[in-house]
């Protein structure tokens, strides 16, 4: 299947914010990384594709089937991290895998148990004293653990220390070498998105601005810093965006638009987002 | 096989990988037949898209030195010394053709151009 996710002329209203998807493809066997500031659609957006909500209109697909809300089967080869995981307070970790090991055919109570151990999550622990880092953690061991073989995830590494951070980014890395494996990752932490995704998708109120291929994103613009006098120097045409400081002024343009006297460096993923930002001054 | 990216080359990521492995082959440091690493291993390890290694790959692959064999892998692929050799003796022809305009053009004396490369040896000595 070439498309594990197929989003096309999808609507969504919810009293004042509307989430208008145009065309949204998400490639088997890629790291798909959704962007955008808190408000700007993201979560509305997966908990769709997870069948928790059902659009106004237009058309989603999800591993072939546009009926992830009612069908069972699809749902046995997603696996899923949300913002409330909605597990009882009093539930262990032990407890848990005995409920879904009757949810899913293939679960795999080995590799939920080596998942538990190396996030050091005591199975016999009630889930009401789990820190924010472990809740998230859970829900991963749980999502690794029936041979899922697309990952929906939304902010997995929220609200954990950058240690937690990279061992969750490592995981995911090793899950998305299996050239059968996609990943949807939506994060407003694009460090950890720039070390991961093939693809990015920049959501913003609600509409998708862009999506591109990683490294070519990165590789289409340049940041060139100067003084307030040499803006002139530079053609307008090509400065994308500007942000002025009291000692410098930064300039966003296109990588083939640098002209030869000005040095200039490539951008971060952060850097790049707020750039393109509403909100940022437009030249 | 160590691949170093580097944010500060202007060469686009995809370009930096395949001179690095065109560079190890030719040198011997990738031996012929070897396994290479697969795209996505590749690419996860350096935390770059598979888009971007396949990319490197298929560049290498079109300019015959590494081969891929479906649901084998990528392999170094089979070339002579001398073949390669070849080629290097070919660049260097084509920079001397440039060069040998470039000093017509400011009236250089092959004795002055002799003496220039001499110099720039012994500096790199």
């Amino acid at each position: 299947m070439e498309s594990a996710i197929l989003c096309r002329k999808m609507k969504k209203t919810y009293g004042s914010f509307t989430l208008d998807i145009e065309d949204f493809k998400v490639a088997t066997g890629t790291v798909h990384g959704l962007i955008g500031a808190n408000g700007s659609g993201k979560t509305t957006t997966i908990k769709l594709l997870l069948g928790l909500l059902f659009p106004d209109s237009g058309e989603l697909s999800v591993l072939g089937s546009s009926r992830i809300g009612n069908e069972a089967e699809t749902r046995q080869h997603i696996g899923f991290i949300v913002d409330d995981a909605s597990v009882p307070s009093l539930v262990t970790a032990n407890e848990l895998a005995a409920v879904l090991r009757r949810c899913y055919q293939h679960w795999d109570q080995g590799q939920y148990e080596m998942y538990l151990r190396q996030f050091q999550i005591d199975p016999k622990k009630q889930y009401r004293k789990y820190s924010k880092g472990m809740k998230v953690k859970l829900q991963l061991a749980v999502a690794l653990s029936h041979h899922a073989s697309l990952l929906i995830l939304d902010e997995p590494t929220s609200g954990l220390d950058p240690l937690a951070r990279d061992e969750i980014i490592s995981i995911l890395s090793e899950f998305s070498k299996d050239e059968n494996h996609t990943i949807l990752i939506s994060s407003h932490i694009t460090s950890d998105l720039e070390k991961l995704c093939d693809y990015v998708t920049f959501l913003e109120e609600g509409c998708i601005r862009f999506t591109e291929e990683k490294d070519e994103l990165l590789e289409t613009y340049r940041l060139g810093i100067v003084s307030h006098q040499m803006v002139a120097d530079i053609d307008s045409d090509s400065i994308i965006a500007k942000r002025e400081g009291s000692f410098q002024v930064e300039l966003l343009l296109r990588t083939e638009d640098v002209p030869s006297f000005l040095e200039s460096r490539r951008l971060s993923l952060e850097e790049l987002i707020i750039f393109l930002s509403k909100g940022r001054s437009a030249v | 096989m160590d691949i170093i990216l580097s944010n500060a080359n202007p060469d686009p990521i995809y370009e930096q990988i395949a001179q690095q492995m065109r560079a190890q082959i030719v040198s011997g440091i990738l031996k012929e037949g070897e396994l290479l690493p697969s795209i996505r291993a590749l690419a996860k390890e350096l935390r770059i898209s598979v888009i971007t290694t396949k990319r490197a790959y298929d560049e290498l692959e079109r300019e015959g030195y590494i081969q891929t064999i479906a649901a084998k892998g990528s392999y170094v692929a089979a070339r002579s010394h001398e073949q390669l050799k070849e080629e290097y003796l070919r660049k260097i022809e084509d920079h001397m053709r440039s060069i040998h305009l470039l000093a017509q053009f400011v009236g250089l004396s092959e004795e002055e151009l002799a003496m220039m490369y001499q110099l720039l040896a012994e500096g790199e000595r």
